[in-house]
């Protein structure tokens, strides 16, 4: 008895211990919050524009120990290391000996003390890191920074890249402020400098069996011009009979990557792009996709596809791996992909098939025209952590933005990035890159003995995302070439929905409703389309279920805190 | 006739077996080869896997033999350049870490095991307590890398999780299980605590530290959380760490807009060469400490 006394006293112990702990936690989340909000209030008030563009200049700049600006290289009379996180690629492991260190130091003065983490698990440690204060200065391939955000332990960027004249005239030049208000939080400020293309482009498509397609009748690269689901129905159709397969498509990512794909042309929202709201540019707000007469329609194709015996219904259940093994063995000849995956695909097709070739063909159009699959100019992007400000002073660490300008933003960074130092791993013929007949690239010298990313860390994912339309086609083969050319020449850009902005306390409350809400659709899509729900008997049975769980209120806040904040946005 | 059969035989020499043991035994060898093999085949299946081509594995070819035999994705992984760094790491993380956790649970459990312990009622259910509650990740990152300053040094894996306090409560049942007369009696031969504890209790204890060796050995050997969490420089990594970024690499969703020609050349059987290359050194460990194993696993569970 005396032992379970103890045990109990101690429980609650514990208990009182841990919510004490928790109220001083929100204590001091609150405390940044505040200030934040503060700031934002001030921002708004003192400008119009929420996406500044101008470049400030320090009032010293004679005196600085380094040198920068627009077309100037970056480099300190001093030499300095900056602490950053390194997201390791197996097929390309981080080497101590790559030019890539010694090329950015010549020029620079500038070397790192790398956090060398998995690339594969590099968000974890990363979170570890910036919760207990302890990241390094630069923190690179961030990809979600909204869960930092409030911690306080990362800078509120926008409010510094008035330093970064490469980065500012990126934002300017390519029309980028439209992108970055995306990005914009509840107090008007963003987090991440993202990674910038001057174009979007690539994306997901259908990825063919191309010689199949052709034997069975269909000309893809003239109908794919105009296609719409209706004209894809009849061609798979017609593989299908040629072939006598069981499916046609059978897809990986448990469907989500074909949800995706086909919601596009239908403007709806499914797969990996579902969870957001769609925003009216007509009535300027928001609506809830997948209740429209779209959405309908969008099921009623989907399923026709399962019950023909065109779409596999275990795309939706069946691991990565089984998917590519039934396009490998010829049992399915359409997967979705981007275009890296149709040339790492190739060889384990071809080896069963030697005379296989595929083929990426764009995505049909649908009810909401012929979209563009990748809306964005953005990649992912670098966060700054608090600490650098706080252990470097303003002076150096407004030094260390102009040197992370000049390697991520300037051309001549990104052309060390991307193709490494002239002379040595690369020279120019008139405005082409030649790649040293000695070093492959991206399917470029296929069989050279040195590889430009593994041999020399250049062309990685660390640094080499983003550049003009010119660095962007630069590195592609000759097919993805033609793949992105059509893209652009037959496909429209789709617009871009504005951000509306919620604070902590707001999005947690339409998390509340969202996240219920979310799975009870996703249930439905799936059971519309395997045709374990009748979609002619029971689509009222499934709107009236979304609008018990609060549809409609939670339209009606979202769009409240859009009204709220639309002026900041410029609408 | 079947009475008959069954009848012991009176001298001793021979046993007649009934019908009905015979149809046990059949059975019994049955079902004994069937779960052997049940157990056993996830692992032949692994090493054919890693044996044989890719195609093959993809057409779904491979089931007890490896297919169109090729050590490719072995020499792909046994070429890198680090990767007998890192195996010389795990190497001396796990030998000693083992040693460090077998010292430090040992003097921890002998004290327990006294009921004459001053504050044992206290004691004991400390260490339990810790057990069930933990401080999480980030507190412990805190004190971890900041406080005790282990952050990127082998430390870090091998202090924190030194001492198990489940394979502390199996040690202090056994050692209460031992006859306390010979405590006694080197203690009227003038022995101290200490060399009790040394020369009698530790040889009398092989079978438990047997197996305490081969629980924390295992469990070392395929730490990659901690190494993960603590360790910032890649010379430092240990090899189950590597082993896990090249899976996941080759299972994970590919990266988009990144180069990575060399992507899946290697992903259907890459999976089964790294377990193969993981499991297979600290397999061979097993059967030097099995007959301590299951005596010391014994002793240990029933007594207490």
């Amino acid at each position: 008895m005396k032992a379970k006394k103890v045990l109990a006293l101690m429980l609650a112990g514990a208990m009182v211990l841990s919510m004490a702990a928790c109220g001083d936690e929100g204590g001091n989340s609150s405390a940044p919050e505040n200030s934040g909000a503060e700031n934002s209030g001030e921002a708004s008030g003192g400008s119009e524009e929420l996406i500044k563009t101008d470049v400030a200049e320090s009032d010293n700049d004679e005196e600085l120990d380094y040198t920068y600006g627009e077309g100037v290289t970056f480099h300190s009379n001093e030499p300095v290391t900056y602490s950053m996180m390194y997201s390791d690629h197996e097929n390309y492991p981080y080497q101590e000996s790559w030019r890539l260190w010694s090329a950015i130091e010549e020029k620079t003065n500038v070397t790192f003390d790398l956090t060398i983490i998995a690339r594969t698990d590099y968000e974890d440690k990363k979170s570890v890191l910036v919760n207990s204060g302890d990241s390094p200065y630069i923190i690179p391939k961030t990809y979600s920074e909204g869960q930092y955000v409030n911690g306080g332990q990362v800078v509120a960027i926008s409010d510094w890249v008035q330093y970064m004249p490469n980065y500012q005239k990126c934002v300017k030049d390519w029309g980028i402020d439209q992108y970055l208000k995306v990005q914009l939080q509840a107090n008007g400020k963003y987090y991440k400098l993202p990674g910038i293309w001057e174009v979007a482009g690539g994306g997901y498509a259908y990825m063919i069996r191309k010689d199949v397609w052709e034997a069975a009748g269909v000309d893809i690269t003239e109908l794919e011009k105009t296609w719409t689901y209706d004209d894809f129905y009849e061609a798979c159709k017609k593989v299908k009979e040629y072939t006598g397969c069981d499916y046609v498509i059978s897809d990986y990512s448990k469907g989500d990557c074909l949800l995706n794909i086909v919601a596009a042309s239908y403007g709806v929202a499914a797969g990996w792009g579902f969870g957001t709201l769609k925003f009216d540019h007509e009535k300027l707000e928001y609506y809830y996709p997948d209740t429209t007469d779209n959405m309908k329609e969008y099921l009623t194709f989907l399923n026709k596809l399962v019950k023909e015996g065109i779409l596999d219904p275990e795309s939706f259940s069946q691991d990565d791996d089984t998917a590519r093994a039934k396009f490998f063995n010829g049992e399915s000849f359409v997967m979705t992909a981007n275009y890296q995956q149709l040339s790492d695909y190739t060889p384990n097709v071809q080896a069963n098939f030697p005379d296989a070739e595929l083929y990426m063909a764009l995505v049909p159009g649908g009810p909401a025209g012929f979209p563009q699959m990748e809306n964005s100019k953005l990649e992912n992007g670098i966060m700054i952590a608090q600490k650098a400000l706080d252990e470097l002073g303003e002076d150096e660490f407004i030094k260390m933005l102009r040197f992370v300008d000049w390697l991520w933003y300037s051309p001549e960074g990104q052309m060390l990035s991307l193709w490494g130092v002239e002379g040595e791993t690369y020279t120019m013929e008139g405005d082409t890159v030649k790649l040293d007949p000695g070093i492959t690239y991206n399917g470029l010298n296929a069989g050279a003995e040195k590889k430009l990313n593994v041999d020399f860390g250049f062309g990685g994912g660390m640094f080499a995302y983003g550049g003009s339309s010119w660095l962007k086609t630069s590195k592609m083969s000759e097919g993805e070439r033609d793949f992105n050319n059509r893209i652009f020449e037959y496909r429209n850009e789709r617009p871009i929905d504005p951000p509306y902005m919620p604070t902590e306390e707001e999005s947690e409350e339409l998390n509340l409703i969202s996240t219920p809400l979310g799975d009870t659709t996703k249930t439905w899509i799936q059971k519309f389309i395997v045709g374990q729900a009748d979609i002619e008997t029971q689509w009222e049975e499934y709107k009236a279920e979304l609008e018990g769980l609060g549809l409609q209120s939670y339209l009606d806040r979202v769009n409240e805190i859009f009204q709220k904040n639309k002026a900041l946005l410029g609408y | 006739m079947a009475k008959k059969d069954s009848a012991v035989s009176m001298s001793g020499v021979k046993v007649k077996k009934s019908t009905g043991y015979k149809i046990f035994i059949v059975v019994n060898t049955l079902i004994m080869i069937g779960v052997v093999f049940f157990t056993l085949y996830p692992f032949i299946y692994l090493v054919a896997q890693s044996f044989s081509s890719e195609r093959a594995i993809y057409a779904g070819e491979v089931s007890f033999y490896p297919v169109e035999f090729t050590t490719k994705t072995y020499e792909v992984i046994l070429s890198k350049p680090d990767f007998f760094i890192y195996y010389k790491n795990t190497i001396v993380y796990a030998v000693l870490g083992t040693l460090i956790s077998l010292f430090g649970s040992a003097i921890l459990a002998y004290p327990l095991s006294k009921q004459r312990l001053v504050l044992n009622k206290f004691f004991t259910p400390f260490v339990v307590f810790t057990m069930f509650f933990a401080g999480g990740m980030i507190p412990s990152y805190v004190l971890i890398a900041q406080a005790l300053h282990m952050r990127d040094t082998m430390w870090a894996i091998i202090i924190p999780g030194a001492i198990s306090t489940y394979n502390v409560l199996i040690m202090k049942s056994f050692f209460a299980g031992l006859p306390g007369e010979l405590e006694e009696a080197a203690s009227i031969d003038g022995m101290n605590a200490y060399g009790i504890f040394a020369k009698i209790i530790i040889p009398l204890s092989k079978p438990v530290l047997a197996s305490m060796f081969l629980f924390y050995i295992v469990g070392i050997w395929n730490n990659w959380w901690g190494p993960f969490l603590y360790l910032d420089t890649k010379a430092k990594w240990p090899v189950a760490l590597y082993l896990r970024q090249i899976i996941m690499g080759a299972t994970g969703t590919q990266e988009i807009g990144v180069a990575s020609e060399e992507a899946s050349q290697i992903a259907a059987n890459v999976r089964s060469c790294c377990m193969v290359l993981t499991a297979a050194p600290i397999i061979c460990v097993y059967p030097f400490v099995q007959k301590y194993f299951v005596q010391g696993m014994m002793i240990g569970s029933v007594k207490g």
